[in-house]
């Protein structure tokens, strides 16, 4: 029998970037189809023979898997098919399973973002990945092509906080001033199309803040975060499970 | 007894309903929202036919069967209207509406309404989701109707009396309640077969921090550890695959008693 402590000590699995996967959904309104359209394994040490299974899970049902069969032989056609409805609330994970033990992981890439193909293949514009070096910290934010939200996946439970009002109403305006800063800030090194993409997605907000040119950073994302917050309803959530949004 | 449509509250009928459960726990009085179940200005309906018909559920496994079947029953009606059970606030207050005064009364006794989320369905909150007295025991059930048993260490109480040490500790883990063979190895250790209830000497088992703390003792062997650890194996392992044995296994002995070794 073996301890829990040794099987504790099993961290050493990969994890797939999300830029490294693409995840197509065709809606007809009433079933969703999912298949993975794009995955890029070259730069990973993944064992031959290790089985791809992409999973889908939303609140209160059973999730569905899909295995897309073994490395390097996988089946991009396989599909999993979903209720429309759930499309905006399930989590996708796709996860590579050890040819030698085929339920220890080898490399998992999480939260997943679905693009549509009506929406001309565009992805989620702030995904979110699972990491382990963020000590004790819940999230940070991070650059790779884009923003993206690192998550703490060895804080317990983390998928629970992350998903949760409490979260959504404390770390979002957090998240959108820094990413304002950077987008402010024209020095940064950030690319030309991830600065106008943000300033498409911050909108009203951006011009509610307005674009004095003296403007000092810090306030207008200050002012940009603020607004933003209202008009994504960042914490009507919580407030509403309070009995606070009279 | 009446049988009503299958509605859910329109916006306008979800802010009355909200107002009144409010004004009923400030004030301690009960809850009262019968006048509002087939009225149009606070209603809107699913079905043409009268389907929802109130009786009392022994416990929360035949609550959760009940809405299993006339969710599942009034399905394509949902659909076409755009509700879905999983996320709806607005069936699920209608819902608790025809149940309130059952729900309200124990024993010839009045039952304390609790928290909102017993009775305003939190479906993004993943620590309260399931404590919704009437969708808590449905999702449970949606999860695991291919074998329904499964999930008896968390249907086996009473609707009213919700929140047990084995739903506190497994619901707020989705991963676990959608685990079939993983709880389905908790309720075959839990859950006495005859009964339909936890066998006697199981409570130890639910015991929390405080105990161990105040007898200078480390905590081992509880479901609550169950749960943390599982957060931790579910990191390297993928567990919705794995057998009883495996997981008996994984687990390791600490947890013996969990897996009927």
């Amino acid at each position: 029998m073996r301890s829990v402590r040794s099987t504790l000590k099993c961290y050493e699995y990969i994890t797939i970037a999300h830029k490294h996967i693409e995840l197509l959904a065709t809606n007809d309104g009433k079933r969703a189809v999912i298949r993975l359209n794009r995955i890029e394994l070259d730069t990973y040490d993944i064992p031959e023979g290790s089985e791809i299974i992409l999973e889908a899970s939303s609140r209160g049902s059973a999730p569905k898997f899909c295995s897309l069969g073994l490395t390097p032989n996988y089946d991009l056609d396989r599909t999993l098919d979903i209720d429309a409805n759930l499309l905006q609330t399930t989590r996708f994970n796709l996860t590579i399973l050890d040819p030698d033990n085929p339920i220890r992981k080898v490399a998992e890439c999480c939260y997943l973002d679905y693009t549509e193909p009506t929406r001309n293949g565009k992805r989620s514009i702030l995904p979110t990945r699972k990491v382990e070096d963020l000590g004790r910290r819940l999230w940070r934010l991070s650059e790779e092509d884009g923003f993206i939200i690192d998550i703490n996946r060895t804080i317990a439970n983390i998928d629970d906080i992350i998903g949760s009002n409490e979260f959504r109403a404390i770390a979002l305006p957090e998240i959108t001033k820094q990413i304002a800063l950077k987008v402010a800030n024209e020095n940064s090194d950030l690319s030309p199309t991830v600065r106008q993409k943000w300033r498409e997605v911050f909108g009203a907000a951006l011009s509610d803040a307005g674009s004095d040119p003296d403007r000092d950073d810090e306030e207008w994302a200050e002012e940009v975060a603020e607004r933003f917050t209202q008009t994504e309803q960042f914490t009507d959530g919580y407030l509403g499970a309070r009995g606070d949004d009279e | 007894m009446t049988a009503h449509r299958l509605r859910v509250y329109t916006d306008a009928g979800l802010e009355e309903f909200t107002r009144r459960w409010k004004i009923a726990k400030d004030s301690e009085e009960l809850l009262d929202v019968e006048d509002m179940l087939d009225d149009e200005r606070w209603t809107k309906p699913i079905t043409d036919e009268p389907v929802v018909e109130f009786h009392e559920f022994p416990s929360r496994r035949e609550c959760a069967q009940y809405f299993l079947k006339l969710l599942s029953e009034n399905g394509a009606a949902l659909q076409a209207a755009q509700i879905d059970p999983a996320t709806s606030v607005h069936l699920w207050s209608w819902l608790i509406s025809v149940w309130s005064r059952w729900l309200q009364q124990l024993n010839g006794k009045q039952v304390p309404l609790g928290e909102q989320a017993r009775w305003i369905y939190m479906p993004s909150n993943w620590n309260r989701y399931y404590r919704h007295l009437l969708a808590g025991p449905y999702l449970i059930a949606v999860a695991n109707q291919d074998k329904l048993q499964n999930a008896q260490i968390l249907l086996y109480n009473d609707v009213r009396k919700p929140n047990t040490a084995w739903v506190e500790q497994i619901c707020g883990r989705r991963e676990i309640v959608t685990n079939g063979t993983l709880l389905g190895a908790l309720s075959d250790a839990v859950i006495n077969p005859r009964t339909q209830k936890p066998r006697p000497g199981t409570s130890p088992l639910t015991r929390g921090k405080r105990y161990f703390a105040s007898h200078g003792i480390a905590e081992a062997g509880t479901i609550r550890r169950l749960t943390k650890v599982h957060n931790q194996l579910m990191q390297p392992w993928h567990l919705p695959k794995a057998s009883v044995e495996q997981l008996e296994e994984l687990f390791g002995t600490e947890f013996s008693k969990f897996f009927g070794s």
